[in-house]
């Protein structure tokens, strides 16, 4: 099994240097230290990055502690599948409409303020990239309240939980004063994986930076795309020196993170340890938390609401609060590609199954120290930029003629969903209780029916969470489709990307709305399957 | 003596004849080896108007040629070229792309690294038609010489557009529209260079302000820049604080500025093609009270083209399909606003009445009026400095 995984993880490994050797030219490290637009690019993208990881890590402690175990608790989880089937360049074009100066809110404001032409707005494309924050954060939050929820649904997980916040309470804490005295100290370490993968996804970010970014400067990521995506070799050179330079900060950042929560971990085993009682008698915020809960979903709501419109919009003049000519031409549009949805599914179903098999292979059998090896080459794809990966793999695909192959298409969707399903199982396999296999084998069983009968079931939670994640990113792939199918295979994504490059936002809108469909029902079913109830311990 | 002049001019005479008999088995021969090849032909898809003409392209060659296209629909043509360059050090003899939409810097970078096959444009009986004295971008891709290793295919030329209702006396030079974005400030922009079309705006500023352009056609030198964009950077000075967001922040492409002005952010902006803001009124996305215009004095115009790479595994079928798409019936569809409205690339002088004909359509709303002269690309070294030194200056 662990020649399995190496096997997957062989093609990263060719591919890296060669793209990696790009980015290891001279003169193009010089021209990118005398790019003027560095200092402040570089800038933009840990400000960004760093401010919305931080701010959906901090809402989800605060909205999973005030909520969980209440009745709103039930609606949240229902809620976050159609959230994060949305895809995140969607979520931007439709929350930039609702802000922008010409948008929804400006409209609506125009009647009253006089106004015959779009203000002077500052709401997108800001030089300090507040857009770009609030909608990385809005777009991580329900990622990463899954990955908790999936974490906390767990049945070990969930049976102690009780026992403790029944101990808790009669010690006369609230379930709150519990939370983070002594349930986040022991939990929030194993969210650590889904929050890099959100600081990752935040820093090296293109499409959304593009759509409400800083423009000028833009992000790093979005200039070191612009240098990649050029047809000319130094300029490919310079991108990809300035991908290397984002994925060592990204380093870097990741190992001060680390160090801030060895350094939170002690300070508040000390704290548990001193018996400090302080404030948190005065009970939970259940209406504060259910009140955030309710206004990001209505954000959300708003954003499908402004898609769905502007999906049939005909010429929209300012400050009309209606468009002056409906157009079904963008529908017809998603309907003759409609014939890729098909093969969008089968083959995002068999990467996202190959995935978690490999995920859960590479899990139960890869000894610790190579664990801990291979594991930053699995996550690569996640802060590689994928121009630089894909011409890297592409290379590879040639070398084993499986170029333009069905079979290509699967090895490098699975390659690109592994990242995303072992982050969402890995937690959930490294404190499994080992004692359950330990009485299995007593017992006389096999290890293939204790596998099969006890802990895949106890943990169908994330291997289904899991499942869902890797359809959405097999669905979402562009240039890993285009590259390694060499333009032979078209799917959804493929066709609503290419489409999108001529800045059409009635088709861009029509497209992502048929986009979030396939995942949504992938999220529907996941749900459905850990609401299902599950063995008891 | 009488017989070897009588020869002579039989010769002469039947000459021209015997070579485009050999010229026309030749092409018979690339028809015949095209039959029953699949052409994947590789070209931006981001118009549905335009993948829609490809699909009639395709449904004509395979009636007519029995040749199958399958268009990959790709965003960025860059894509392309590093998928041919990585087949080239990968040592593949048979590629993955047969036919490629393409100019300016891809066109140069996969001529220079031996990307393409080649020379096979001129030798297209369509070729004939191809206005190379009128256009003679057709023959020089940003200065750099065709030798037949892509046909052409469109024309393009800067034009401005607005809505009449706002700007109703477009500027018709540099000097205007400084002075109308002075009534009208933070309603005009330009895309952040070095995207191609705000660098082109800098490139036509560029070439407005000299007395003599002869010198951008030449290699850039140091000197040769500083004497030129001497008055171009206060020309911007003046103009930047009259723009959208005064200036400090750009928009990132021409596509985004054209939903600017439709939402009404921007009364003015700028495109490649000609019939752009025609073919989006079509569309019923921009309103019929829009209108087009090039600078009176002339615009930054050029040509896009089609390109055969190296290994190609089609290659007749290739050419075959160039031919298709260069010939008269294929160009005049492309050309009429209702179906694409892409300028064509042939002389309708040299064409036959009857195919003249077929390009002779009404003007459609937001169509350009008078067409200004086409001032060539200045010469591709130039770009660089020029980019680098507008970065220096208002990028960061």
């Amino acid at each position: 099994m662990t020649a399995t995984a190496l096997l997957f993880a062989l093609p990263l490994i060719a591919a890296l240097p060669l793209a990696l050797s790009e980015a290891l030219d001279r003169s193009a490290w010089h021209a990118l230290w005398a790019d003027p637009q560095l200092p402040r690019a570089l800038g933009a993208s840990v400000f960004t990055a760093l401010a919305s990881t931080l701010g959906a890590i901090a809402l989800t402690l605060w909205l999973v502690t005030h909520l969980h175990a209440t009745p709103a608790w039930a609606r949240l989880t229902a809620a976050l599948g159609p959230m994060l089937a949305l895809p995140h360049a969607a979520f931007a074009i439709g929350l930039a409409w609702l802000i922008a100066p010409a948008g929804a809110l400006a409209r609506l404001i125009a009647p009253l303020a006089g106004w015959s032409a779009p203000p002077d707005w500052v709401t997108v494309n800001d030089p300090h990239g507040l857009a770009l924050v609030a909608v990385l954060l809005l777009k991580e939050l329900p990622f990463l309240l899954w990955s908790a929820l999936a974490l906390l649904s767990r049945p070990e997980v969930a049976a102690s939980l009780r026992a403790q916040v029944a101990l808790a309470r009669t010690l006369g804490y609230a379930p709150h004063a519990w939370w983070w005295r002594v349930g986040w100290l022991q939990w929030a370490p194993r969210l650590v994986w889904p929050a890099l993968a959100v600081l990752a996804y935040g820093l090296t970010v293109v499409d959304l930076a593009l759509i409400v970014g800083p423009g000028s400067p833009p992000t790093l990521a979005v200039l070191a795309w612009q240098g990649l995506s050029d047809g000319n070799v130094a300029r490919n050179a310079q991108g990809a020196a300035a991908a290397l330079l984002l994925t060592g900060v990204l380093v870097m950042l990741v190992a001060a993170g680390f160090v801030v929560m060895a350094g939170l971990q002690r300070w508040g085993r000390r704290r548990v340890a001193r018996g400090v009682r302080g404030r948190g008698f005065e009970g939970r915020r259940p209406l504060a938390a259910r009140a955030t809960v309710g206004s990001v979903a209505t954000v959300y709501a708003g954003v499908v609401l402004a898609l769905g419109v502007l999906s049939v919009a005909g010429v929209w003049t300012f400050p009309a609060l209606w468009p002056q000519g409906v157009s079904g031409a963008a529908w017809a549009q998603v309907v003759q590609s409609a014939s890729t949805v098909g093969f969008t599914a089968a083959l995002a179903a068999a990467a996202s199954a190959g995935g978690v098999l490999l995920s859960m292979a590479w899990l139960e059998a890869a000894p610790p120290r190579w664990d801990r090896r291979i594991t930053p080459l699995v996550l690569a794809p996640l802060v590689l930029p994928q121009l630089l990966l894909m011409v890297g793999m592409y290379r590879g695909a040639l070398a084993l003629q499986l170029d333009g192959t069905v079979l290509g298409l699967w090895w490098v969707h699975t390659l690109m969903a592994l990242p995303y399903s072992f982050t969402a199982l890995a937690p959930a396999w490294r404190s499994f209780d080992r004692r359950y296999e330990w009485s299995a084998l007593t017992l006389g069983r096999r290890r293939l029916a204790f596998w099969w009968r006890v802990k895949w079931p106890l943990l169908s939670g994330p291997l289904a969470s899991a499942l869902a994640i890797g359809f959405a990113v097999s669905v979402a792939q562009y240039l890993a489709t285009q590259f390694i199918g060499a333009g032979r295979h078209a799917t959804l994504t493929t066709e609503a990307v290419a489409l999108a490059s001529g800045g059409q936002r009635t088709l861009a809108a029509a497209f992502a709305l048929l986009q979030a469909l396939l995942p949504a029902l992938a999220f529907a079913l996941a749900a459905w399957a850990q609401r299902r109830p599950t063995m008891q311990p | 003596m009488n017989l070897t002049r009588r020869s002579f001019v039989l010769a002469a005479a039947i000459a021209p004849v015997a070579g485009g008999a050999r010229a026309q088995t030749a092409w018979s021969r690339i028809e015949q080896a095209a039959r029953g090849q699949t052409v994947y032909f590789n070209a931006w898809a981001g118009s549905e108007r335009i993948n829609a003409y490809l699909q009639w392209a395709g449904a004509e060659v395979a009636r007519q040629h029995g040749v199958k296209l399958e268009h990959v629909k790709v965003t960025d043509t860059a894509e392309v070229v590093k998928r041919v360059r990585a087949e080239k050090a990968a040592g593949r003899a048979e590629g993955s792309a047969d036919l490629i939409w393409i100019n300016g810097e891809n066109f140069l970078a996969m001529k220079r690294e031996g990307l393409l096959f080649g020379p096979f444009a001129e030798s297209l009986p369509s070729y004939a038609f191809v206005d190379t004295v009128g256009k003679p971008t057709t023959r020089t891709d940003f200065s750099e010489p065709v030798d037949g290793m892509e046909a052409p295919w469109g024309m393009a030329q800067l034009t401005f557009y607005a809505d009449s209702t706002r700007v109703p006396q477009p500027p018709q030079n540099l000097a205007e529209l400084a002075d109308w974005a002075k009534k009208n400030p933070g309603r005009f922009t330009y895309p952040k260079p070095p995207q191609f079309h705000g660098t082109t705006f800098l490139k036509q500023a560029l070439s407005e302000l000299q007395s003599d352009r002869t010198p951008l056609y030449r290699q850039a030198t140091t000197e040769a820049f500083g004497r030129a964009s001497a008055p171009l950077w206060p020309w911007l000075d003046s103009l930047h604080p009259l723009l959208w967001r005064a200036g400090k922040q750009f928009p990132a492409s021409n596509v985004v500025m054209r939903q600017m002005l439709a939402d009404g952010e921007l009364a003015i902006s700028l495109t490649f093609n000609p019939n752009e803001a025609a073919n989006e009124i079509v569309a019923n996305r921009l309103p019929a009270s829009v209108v087009s215009w090039q600078p009176r004095g002339g615009s930054i115009g050029n040509t896009h083209f089609l390109a055969v790479p190296f290994n190609a595994r089609a290659k007749e079928g290739a050419q075959v399909l160039a031919n298709f798409l260069l010939s008269p019936a294929a160009q005049a569809r492309k050309a009429d606003i209702r179906h694409w409205g892409d300028p064509t690339v042939l002389a309708l002088d040299k064409l036959p009445p009857a195919q003249r004909a077929r390009f002779a359509s009404d003007m459609a709303p937001g169509q350009v009026a008078t067409a200004a002269p086409t001032w060539p690309e200045p010469h591709a070294s130039w770009t660089e400095p020029l980019e680098r030194e507008w970065l220096r200056r208002y990028g960061a």
